[in-house]
């Protein structure tokens, strides 16, 4: 695994994860 | 195990699992009644933030089998973006709440809730703390050790307080099932960092080495040589690296990483070379013959192919030959016929690490060596100047690029560039190895 990768990798977990709570909460307010 | 793209994608996978675990266990089971959606966004960055936490001390522990497949320097690398990322979650969630209901002010007032209060407002100044404390740690002068015990107790005081607030709060935490698993999340980070700090040098207390030699080299940097005392020995594969400790404990917090520098092959007196760099390291030369030492180790995925038919490039500079070293003494104790590109990098002439024995390894092995000097005599007439692109592909070109892997251990700059160049040539994300230490 390549260094110049990880923050890329790490930008788009970040991204994800953020989506993740995003649909969360929506999920529950409805 | 070398680097396959299944392997880093499942333990991303796992990652990003046990990451959003939280979230998962409040959406089964009872759910209380909804709130506003900025509670809701706030209560789900806190949960991520928190499990980030949680997930660093696992990144951390050098753990052998999960660092595998990816690396430990890699999963350094990780940690340290990782808990950026997580920094930003968890203040995000105070900061959520109080700028949509200044309500939430009270949570941060002592006349409310003192302890509340008080353990709300330390682990923010906690996280900052710990931010802080790494991203800048050598322009604030704090040393290596300190850093080391400071980062561990900061980090263990966060996941605490996380917990106990998480619980007090009651939401999305009821059932027994979900606050064993909170329990679990939490209590799996510390008995790690205990496993990290208390057993491992219990352990290690058992392999004692002694110092049998301290040599000195070319370029500021001396070559240490270590015997086991007791015991067989570690077996390592050349590229290699491990933790070392010197001195009576395995305890003590001066333990660092380096590259195995000596033969593979010799396990009755291993080597490591280390560069003077203004830390530290500049003691090293003092070491004293019989010194007691400790090595955690092998780490690190930095190795050569098994396969004979496949040649080594190795582009690097400075003390960043070690590893390479280990391989070249290895392939040559084991009169391995394999192809080997090197391409060093260095100052000038008499600051070449290892420049004597390289010369001779070159008349024995497989071995073509590019010295490029970056402020050369005026009589050199090889390579002068900095590894470049340009420089590269000259050497690159003339080689079938399939048949070879790419080792690159130097300067963070100098890694960038290459590996990126290298990419660019089209070599395979899987034949590229890179090792960097740099990482505090």
């Amino acid at each position: 695994m390549l260094h110049i990768y990880v923050r890329w990798l790490m930008i788009a977990i970040g991204i994800g994860l953020v989506l993740a709570v995003v649909v969360f909460a929506l999920w529950r307010t409805g | 195990m070398k680097f396959s793209s299944k392997h880093a994608a499942m333990w991303i996978l796992a990652y990003v699992l046990l990451v959003l675990s939280p979230l998962l266990l409040a959406i089964v089971g009872p759910l209380p009644p909804a709130r506003s959606i900025w509670v809701e966004l706030s209560v789900g960055v806190g949960f991520v933030g928190l499990a980030m936490m949680g997930m660093q001390v696992v990144l951390s522990g050098r753990l052998r089998s999960v660092a595998k497949p990816l690396g430990l320097d890699t999963m350094l690398q990780f940690h340290r973006q990782a808990g950026i990322v997580a920094f930003a979650f968890i203040l995000a969630h105070p900061l959520i709440l109080l700028a949509t209901n200044s309500a939430y002010l009270d949570f941060l007032d002592p006349r409310v809730n003192f302890l509340r209060a008080l353990a709300l407002t330390a682990v923010i100044g906690a996280l900052v703390l710990l931010i802080v404390s790494t991203l800048w740690r050598e322009q604030i002068g704090l040393r290596y050790e300190w850093w080391r015990s400071i980062h561990a107790l900061l980090a263990l005081f966060v996941i605490f307080v996380g917990l106990v607030h998480t619980l007090q709060v009651q939401y999305y935490v009821s059932g027994n099932v979900r606050r064993l698993a909170w329990f679990l999340a939490i209590g799996a980070p510390l008995a790690l960092m205990i496993n990290t700090r208390v057993i491992r040098p219990l352990q290690l207390r058992r392999f004692p080495y002694s110092v049998i030699e301290v040599r000195e080299e070319l370029g500021n940097a001396w070559t240490i040589g270590l015997a086991p005392v007791g015991h067989a020995g570690m077996r390592f594969t050349p590229g290699q690296f491990a933790w070392i400790t010197l001195g009576p404990s395995p305890f003590s917090l001066k333990q660092h990483p380096f590259s195995f520098s000596s033969s593979a092959n010799v396990s009755d007196s291993i080597e490591f070379t280390i560069k003077e760099l203004g830390d530290f390291t500049n003691d090293i030369g003092k070491t004293e013959i019989g010194t007691t030492a400790f090595l955690e180790g092998p780490f690190g995925a930095f190795t050569p192919p098994n396969d004979q038919d496949i040649g080594v490039v190795a582009i690097v500079a400075g003390v960043g030959i070690t590893p390479i070293m280990s391989m070249l003494r290895t392939f040559r104790d084991r009169k391995r016929s394999r192809e080997v590109l090197l391409v060093y990098g260095n100052s000038d002439w008499d600051t070449i690490l290892f420049r004597n024995e390289i010369a001779q390894l070159e008349s024995e092995l497989n071995l073509k060596v590019v010295h490029v000097l970056s402020s050369p005599s005026d009589d050199w007439d090889q390579e002068a100047g900095y590894i470049t692109d340009e420089l590269l592909d000259r050497y690159l070109d003339q080689i079938d690029q399939d048949r070879w892997q790419y080792f690159v251990c130097g300067p963070e700059g100098l890694m960038d560039e290459v590996e990126s160049h290298l990419r660019s040539r089209g070599v395979p994300l899987k034949d590229i190895f890179s090792e960097r230490f740099q990482i505090v």
